[in-house]
């Protein structure tokens, strides 16, 4: 899964969102380094929603344009689900090993000053 | 409706019409929203963003209209036209060779006697297993025999290329042929037997042998036609086969085995222009530019004559679909 559709996902994991809210949404969550833009955010929509991962959950005018929320469908949960286990079992095997690379340079550090 | 509006419509207009009508008033309602005030025209990065995603889009829908449709149903059956043609021209010469041979031509090759009936024997052997091993519905046998036989097919070119420089250059559009065959061999799908059925594949070898017939007789000389005659027509020979297996085949297939098979058919036509440019060379102060560049169009005529057809194709199914009530849209 690529990041913006992961973090599509995410956005709509919380409440349903017209595009707009996406886009502030996932700026917001990535701290200003993520913002999608329009074509970006509406292939990201149409994919998902060809997959069956989101689905329109209601439209509304809003200052005569049209706001058409969109929600997260049970495949779309179990897909961030899994997305969501794979991202973390990567970053925790990352973790693990950065760790190990630290101990191992300090113990170098500690071997070097003893000797 | 602002002149910044405006704008982004326009730029909208590179999505497909079906992505326009689920997605336009929404997207510039996204765009608007995010458009600082008092701006006139799209942002640099919004505009490379639609044209780069719109066109996706297009691309997108022009191979998925495309995908799964029976293109590899037609490959299976142009595969198996393809090895046949090839076999065809292998047998005739073969043919030809054994007769030359009964009136006393020794069929001498690097100076070896009977050495000239090798290559045709080879070739005839190759396509007709490989053809046996599509009929059979063996997919990698028929790959391996058909790369084989490129490799036979080029090995042809080279070893004629010195002793008889002009039956290479004759040659040479049965290598290009066989490329194609190898690679439908290699995008092929279901075995031939699934696309045409049982009684479509006997219909298919029949007119194949009684087109072989049809051609090797007046080369033998059995009966008389005038050779001229033949060889103006030759590109005509195949198309009884051609059309008996688009009429067995099914409706979604049909259509694109005649684009296949077109393809399969340019190849020998331009390659015959090519032998013929060459030959004029020969007696007209014909510049190298110009040589080049005939070589140049005649090697793009299969490219060129795929994508004409692939792009008629899909405009005539989008009409039929039209016709039948079907629109393909985004919801």
């Amino acid at each position: 899964m690529r990041e913006p559709t992961f973090l599509v996902l995410t956005a709509l994991a919380e409440e349903p969102r017209h595009g707009y809210a996406v886009i502030e949404d996932v700026a917001t969550m990535t701290g200003g380094r993520v913002r999608l833009r329009a074509g970006t955010l509406y292939a990201a929509l149409d994919r998902l929603r060809v997959e069956g991962l989101i689905e329109v959950d209601r439209e509304e005018v809003v200052q005569s344009r049209l706001r058409r929320y969109y929600r997260l469908t049970g495949a779309g949960e179990q897909s961030l689900a899994v997305e969501t286990a794979r991202l973390r079992a990567q970053t925790t095997i990352a973790e693990r090993r950065l760790r190990a690379r630290r101990l191992r340079a300090r113990r170098l550090n500690l071997g070097g000053a003893t000797t | 409706m602002t002149s910044l509006e405006l704008r982004y419509r326009r730029l909208l207009r590179v999505y497909p019409a079906g992505h326009r009508a689920a997605y336009e008033d929404e997207m510039i309602g996204v765009l608007m929203s995010g458009a600082e005030p008092g701006r006139r025209f799209p942002a640099a990065a919004d505009t490379l963003d639609l044209l780069r995603a719109g066109l996706t889009a297009r691309l997108g829908q022009g191979l998925h209209t495309q995908r799964g449709t029976g293109w590899r149903a037609a490959a299976t059956v142009t595969g198996l036209f393809a090895a046949l043609v090839l076999s065809g021209v292998a047998i005739g010469r073969l043919a030809d060779g054994l007769v030359r041979s009964t009136f006393g031509d020794p069929m001498r090759a690097h100076g070896v006697d009977g050495l000239a009936l090798l290559d045709p024997a080879v070739l005839t052997a190759t396509w007709l297993v490989a053809a046996a091993a599509a009929v059979l519905g063996l997919r990698r046998a028929a790959v391996a025999i058909a790369a084989a036989g490129v490799l036979f097919q080029a090995g042809t070119v080279a070893w004629w290329a010195q002793p008889a420089p002009w039956e290479a250059l004759g040659l040479g559009w049965s290598l290009a042929l066989a490329v194609v065959a190898l690679g439908l061999f290699a995008a092929s799908g279901p075995p031939v037997r699934a696309v045409l059925g049982n009684r479509g594949l006997a219909l298919v070898m029949a007119t194949a042998a009684a087109v072989a017939v049809a051609w090797v007789l007046p080369w033998t000389g059995v009966i008389s036609i005038d050779v001229g005659t033949v060889r103006s027509v030759r590109f005509l020979v195949p198309l009884p086969v051609l059309a008996v297996a688009a009429m067995a085949a099914g409706r979604g297939v049909r259509g694109r085995i005649a684009v296949l098979s077109a393809v399969v058919v340019a190849i020998p036509v331009a390659f015959s222009w090519l032998e013929e440019a060459a030959r004029w060379s020969l007696f007209f102060d014909l510049t190298p530019g110009i040589v080049a560049s005939s070589v140049i169009v005649l090697l793009l005529t299969p490219i060129v004559v795929l994508a004409a057809g692939v792009t008629l194709l899909s405009a005539w199914e989008r009409l039929a679909d039209r016709g039948h009530g079907h629109v393909r849209a985004y919801e």
